[in-house]
C-alpha cells in the first residue's frame, strides 16, 4: 500500500467518524440509562426518553403539528413553485433573473427578520398562533428554495420536447401526463423532500409566528435541552433527523431510476 | 422565450402570480418591519438610526455573528475542496466517503445543535474521554468548548451541517467541468500542482462563490444553532433580536424591528451579489 | 534526419468515458505500461509510424476507430499498454504529458473560462517562469499571426467558434511543442469557419516547425492540411504514403470505404485457366494474385463508362434508377437473373431508366471481401 493510498484510507475513516459520530452520540444517549460522568458508555439501556416522546400527549400535538406542516409545505411548494419557475426560466432574461432574486431573498432572510415582519401581518389577518398562520409563513422561504429549484430544471429544459410532443398531437393535458411528469420525477421528488425539510427543521417562522400557541418537534427539542433534560433531548433531535434522513433517502431511491434528462 | 404552445395570455397570468407569492410576504414582512422601527406598526417606539449605531451591544453581537458565519463556511469550505479534490473520483470507497459524508444534509439545525453540545460540552462525550485517560479530574477542566467566547461549539455545528452541502456543490462542479480543461493544462505544460493552482481551484472556488454565499448567509440568520451553543453575552445578532422583541420596553421593541431591517438589507445585498455571481457562471 | 516524432509497436487502449480511478489516474501522472487496465480494451495494436518537423501526418479513420484514444495515449494523457513514444529523439513514453514537448489540442477548443484570450495563450510561457508581460507580447505575435488580436482582451465566452479555434492553436503554438496532436479540428464546423481553420492550420504547420498529427474521418480535411496520410485499418494504421498516392491505391477494401471517392461493386474471384478473375453481373476484370472468394471492386466514376447497347447478350444491363449527383449520374443497374449494381459515372448521362446498357471500366481496384472488423 502506498503512503498516498493510506493516507486517503485514513482521511475516509476520519471523514466517517466526523459524519456520524454526532448522530451515534444522539443514538447512545437517547437509550442511556445511569450514564454518570466520567463514563465513556453508559452502564444499561432503556428506552424510556422515547416512550415518554411518544406517550406525552403535548409531544404528540407537537410531531403531529410538524408531521401536517412538513407535508402541506413540500406539497404546495412545490405544486406553487413548478408553474413559477418554468414561467419565470421561459420569460425574458430580465424576468429570470427578478424572480431569482426574489426567490433567493426569501430563502436568505433572517428566518428572525421575516418572523418579525410576517408576525404582524399574520396577526393582521387574524391568523397568528395557528398552525395555519406558521404554514403560511413556511411556505415563504420553502417557495424560494422551490423556485430556485425548477428555475434551474427549466433553464436547461429543451422545449423541443414538447414542441414534438405536440405535433405528435399531444394537448396541455396529455403531454404534462406523458411528457413532463415523467421527465421531472426526478426533480419534483427532489422539491418535495426539500419542502418538507425546509419546514420539518423551522424554528424561528414557528417561534415568532406561532406566537408559542403553536408547538413542533424542533420547539419541543429546545424547551427539554433548556429543562436540562438531555435524555429526551437526544430522542427529540433523533426523531427530528431519521425522518429527514429517510425523507432524503427515499427521495434519492425514488428519482434514483429515472433518466437524469433535465437535472 | 415563451413556448409556441402555450399563450402569452396564461405565461403572464403565471409569472405575475410568481411576483405575487414570492414578492407580498417579503414586502410586507419588510414593510411592517419598517413600520415597527419608525413606530406606527406593532407594539413598538419609533427610534432612530443613530440611536441603533452608537449602541455597542449591537456592534458586538454582529462581530460576533459575522466572526460565526465567516469561520465556519470557510472552514466548511476548506473541508468540501479537499474532498472534491481529494475524494472526487469514481472508485467505491471515493463513492462511499461521499456518502457518508452526505449524512448531516437533511438533519435539522436543532437535532444538531443538540448532538454537538452532547460531544463537547465540559460534561459532554469528549470530556468523558478526557478523564477516563487522566487528562482531566473534573468537567470543569475541560476546555469550554460549547457557550464559549470563540463560539467553537457554533462553529463545530456549522462546519458538521454545511461541509456536506459544500462537497456535494463542489463535487458536481468537478464532474460537470470534466477533464478537458486539466487536460489542456497539462498538454500545455502544467505539473499536476500547476494545474491544480492556477486551473482547478479557480474554477472550483469560482463556481462555489454562490453557494458559499447562500451559506454565509443562512448562518448569520440562524436563531437556533447560537441558541443552543453560543455564549449569552454578547448575544448573536438574531437572538439579540429576540430579546429586544421580547423587552417589555416599546423602544427596545423599535430598536429590534431596526436591526432587524438592518439585517435584511445585509439578506438582500447577500442576495444582490449571489444573483451577480450566479449570471457571471452563466 | 531523425524524426520529430517516432512511434514505435504501440497498443492504443479504449479509455471508459467515466472519470479514471485513483490507480489510473496515477499511472496517468507517471503513465506506465499496463497488462490489463481495467475497464480498457485494446483499440489499435502495433501502432508504428514517424513524422518529421513540419510535416503533417492525416490519420484517417471512421467514428469510434480509437482516433481520439491514439492521440491521447501520445500526449501522455491516457494509459497505454505497450509500445514506445519517441521525441526528438528522447523517449518520452513513461512522462507525464506536460514533460513532453507535446501539445494535444481537443476537438472542441477548451480554453480556460477564467482567463482572458491573451492570459491563456500566455499560460503556457507564465507556467515556465517567463514573465507576465513577455508572455502576453509573445501571445500577441502568435494571435496576431492567426489574424485574431484583436480579441486579445476578451473573456473566452465571447467569442465566435472560428475565434475559439485560433485562440486555442494560438495557445498550443506559444507553448513551442515539438509535436502538436489534433483531434479533428474541423469536425463540427460549418463551411465558412472550416475554410477559416483550414488556413489557420495551415500558418501553424509552416510558422511552427512542430511534427504535426492531425486525425479526421473526412478527406477533405486530411487533403488540405497533411503532408503523409495513412489509414484506420482492421485495428491498427497503415503505412504513412503521400494522400494522393493513397487515395490512387488504397491498401484495403476498407480502406479504400474510409476515402470514400468509390464506387462499390461486388463480385466474386473465380480461378480460371491462366489466371484469376473478378466476375460480377456486367462483365469481367483481372483480380490480381486474390484468392477466389467474394471480392469488392472499386471504382471512381471517371473510370467508369456506361454505353447504350441495341443488342441483348450476356453482360447487357437494365438502367432501373437515375438519381443526378454535382458532379455524376448515380446509376442502378440489373442483369436478367435480378442482380443489382450501383455505379456512378461521369460519363454519357443521356440514358434513362429501361435503357438497356454495357458497362466499361477502365480501371479497378479488387479487394476481397473480408466482412466488418470486428473491434
Amino acid at each position: 500500500m502506498t503512503p498516498r493510498l493510506s493516507m486517503r484510507a485514513l482521511s475516509v475513516v476520519a471523514l466517517t467518524l466526523f459524519a456520524s459520530a454526532p448522530l451515534a452520540m444522539l443514538v447512545v444517549t437517547s437509550i442511556a440509562r445511569g450514564w454518570f460522568y466520567p463514563s465513556v458508555v453508559p452502564s444499561s439501556v432503556d428506552g424510556g426518553a422515547w416512550a415518554e416522546l411518544f406517550r406525552d400527549a403535548s409531544h404528540r400535538t407537537a410531531l403531529l403539528n410538524s408531521v401536517v406542516l412538513a407535508v402541506s409545505t413540500a406539497l404546495v411548494g412545490t405544486a406553487l413553485a413548478l408553474p413559477l419557475g418554468r414561467a419565470a426560466a421561459l420569460s425574458t432574461r430580465g424576468v429570470r433573473r427578478s424572480v431569482a432574486l426574489l426567490a433567493f431573498t426569501a430563502v436568505a432572510l433572517p428566518p428572525v427578520a421575516l418572523g418579525a415582519g410576517l408576525q404582524l401581518s399574520v396577526l393582521t389577518l387574524g391568523l397568528g398562533g395557528t398552525v395555519v398562520g406558521v404554514f403560511l409563513a413556511h411556505l415563504v422561504p420553502a417557495l424560494g428554495y422551490l423556485t430556485l429549484v425548477f428555475l434551474g430544471v427549466f433553464t436547461r429544459w429543451d422545449l423541443r420536447l414538447e414542441e414534438a410532443a405536440a405535433t405528435l398531437g399531444a394537448g396541455g393535458l396529455e403531454r404534462w401526463r406523458h411528457l413532463m411528469l415523467p421527465l421531472l420525477r426526478r426533480p419534483i421528488t427532489e422539491a418535495l423532500a426539500l419542502g418538507f425539510l425546509v419546514s420539518w427543521a423551522q424554528v424561528a417562522l414557528t417561534l415568532l409566528v406561532g406566537g408559542g400557541a403553536v408547538r413542533t418537534l424542533p420547539l419541543d427539542v429546545l424547551a427539554m435541552l433548556q429543562a436540562g433534560q438531555d435524555q429526551r433531548a437526544a430522542a427529540g433531535a433523533l426523531a427530528l433527523a431519521i425522518p429527514a434522513l429517510f425523507v432524503l433517502g427515499v427521495s434519492r431511491v425514488a428519482a434514483g431510476n429515472t433518466p437524469a434528462v433535465v437535472a | 422565450m415563451i413556448p409556441p404552445h402555450v399563450s402569452a395570455r396564461q405565461h403572464l397570468l403565471t409569472l405575475s402570480a410568481a411576483a405575487l407569492l414570492l414578492g407580498v410576504p417579503i414586502v410586507v414582512g419588510i414593510g411592517y418591519l419598517v413600520g415597527g422601527a419608525i413606530g406606527v406598526s406593532g407594539d413598538a417606539d419609533g427610534v432612530s438610526l443613530g440611536r441603533v449605531l452608537r449602541d455597542g451591544a449591537v456592534w458586538r453581537s454582529a462581530l460576533l455573528s459575522l466572526w460565526i458565519a465567516g469561520a465556519g463556511t470557510s472552514l466548511a469550505l476548506t473541508g468540501a475542496l479537499s474532498i472534491a479534490l481529494l475524494l472526487g473520483g469514481a472508485s467505491k470507497i471515493e463513492r462511499f466517503a461521499r456518502t457518508v459524508v452526505a449524512l448531516p444534509l437533511p438533519v435539522p439545525n436543532v437535532a444538531a445543535a443538540v448532538a454537538v453540545l452532547l460531544l463537547l460540552s465540559q460534561s459532554g462525550w469528549l470530556s468523558r474521554v478526557a478523564a477516563q485517560l487522566h487528562l482531566i479530574a473534573t468537567p470543569g477542566e475541560f476546555p469550554a468548548l460549547v457557550l464559549d467566547p470563540w463560539a467553537i461549539g457554533v462553529i463545530a455545528t456549522v462546519v458538521w451541517k454545511e461541509l456536506p452541502f459544500l462537497a456535494l456543490v463542489a463535487v458536481s462542479l468537478q464532474s460537470l467541468r470534466g477533464r478537458a480543461l486539466t487536460d489542456a493544462a497539462r498538454t500545455l505544460g502544467a505539473s499536476p500542482s500547476q494545474a491544480l493552482r492556477t486551473i482547478t481551484l479557480p474554477l472550483l472556488l469560482r463556481g462555489m462563490a454562490p453557494s458559499v454565499i447562500a451559506v454565509f448567509v443562512f448562518v448569520l440568520g440562524s436563531l437556533e444553532l447560537p441558541l443552543v451553543l453560543a455564549p449569552s453575552s454578547p448575544l448573536a445578532l438574531p437572538l439579540l433580536i429576540q430579546e429586544r422583541r421580547q423587552s417589555l420596553d416599546a423602544t427596545s421593541h423599535g430598536e429590534a424591528y431596526l436591526i432587524a431591517l438592518l439585517a435584511t438589507g445585509l439578506a438582500v445585498f447577500a442576495a444582490l451579489v449571489h444573483e451577480a455571481l450566479r449570471r457571471d457562471e452563466a | 534526419m531523425s524524426a520529430a516524432l517516432r512511434v514505435q509497436d504501440l497498443d492504443v487502449l479504449f479509455g471508459n468515458d467515466e472519470r479514471p480511478s485513483h490507480r489510473e489516474m496515477k499511472a496517468l501522472i507517471l503513465p506506465r505500461t499496463f497488462d490489463e487496465p481495467r475497464g480498457y480494451r485494446v483499440g489499435l495494436a502495433d501502432v508504428t509510424f514517424s513524422v518529421n518537423g513540419g510535416d503533417c501526418l492525416a490519420v484517417l479513420g471512421a467514428s469510434g476507430d480509437g482516433k481520439s484514444s491514439l492521440l491521447r495515449t501520445l500526449a501522455g494523457l491516457q494509459v497505454l499498454r505497450r509500445g514506445q513514444v519517441v521525441v526528438n529523439g528522447r523517449d518520452v513514453t513513461a512522462l507525464p504529458p506536460e514533460k513532453r514537448g507535446v501539445v494535444y489540442l481537443h476537438q472542441e477548443p477548451v480554453l480556460f473560462p477564467h482567463l482572458a484570450v491573451h492570459e491563456n495563450v500566455a499560460f503556457p510561457l507564465t507556467l515556465r517562469g517567463v514573465p507576465k508581460r513577455d508572455a502576453v507580447r509573445r501571445g500577441l505575435e502568435w494571435l496576431e499571426r492567426l489574424q485574431v488580436s484583436d480579441v486579445s482582451g476578451n473573456m473566452p465566452d465571447a467569442l465566435s467558434g472560428g475565434q475559439r479555434h485560433r485562440v486555442a492553436l494560438a495557445r498550443a503554438l506559444c507553448a513551442e511543442p515539438a509535436v502538436l496532436l489534433l483531434d479533428e479540428p474541423l469536425a463540427s464546423l460549418d463551411p465558412a469557419v472550416r475554410r477559416d481553420v483550414r488556413a489557420a492550420l495551415l500558418e501553424a504547420r509552416a510558422a511552427s516547425g512542430a511534427a504535426m498529427v492531425l486525425v479526421t474521418h473526412d478527406l477533405d480535411d486530411a487533403l488540405a492540411v497533411a503532408t503523409h496520410m495513412s489509414l484506420i485499418d482492421w485495428m491498427t494504421l497503415t503505412t504513412p504514403r503521400e494522400p494522393a498516392a493513397l487515395i490512387q491505391a488504397p491498401p484495403s477494401l476498407e480502406a479504400a470505404r474510409l476515402v470514400g471517392i468509390f464506387s462499390e461493386i461486388t463480385g466474386e474471384v473465380v480461378q480460371e485457366n491462366g489466371g484469376r478473375c473478378f466476375h460480377w453481373i456486367g462483365g469481367t476484370l483481372p483480380a490480381g494474385e486474390l484468392d477466389a472468394g467474394p471480392a469488392v471492386a472499386c471504382v471512381r466514376s471517371h473510370e467508369v463508362t456506361v454505353e447504350r447497347s441495341e443488342e441483348i447478350h450476356p453482360s447487357t444491363l437494365l438502367i432501373t434508377d437515375r438519381r443526378d449527383a454535382a458532379h455524376d449520374v448515380v446509376l442502378t443497374l440489373c442483369d436478367t437473373a435480378g442482380g443489382t449494381v450501383t455505379v456512378s459515372t461521369s460519363g454519357n448521362t443521356r440514358l434513362g431508366v429501361g435503357d438497356g446498357v454495357v458497362v466499361a471500366i477502365a480501371h479497378a481496384r479488387v479487394f476481397a471481401d473480408r466482412g466488418r472488423p470486428r473491434v
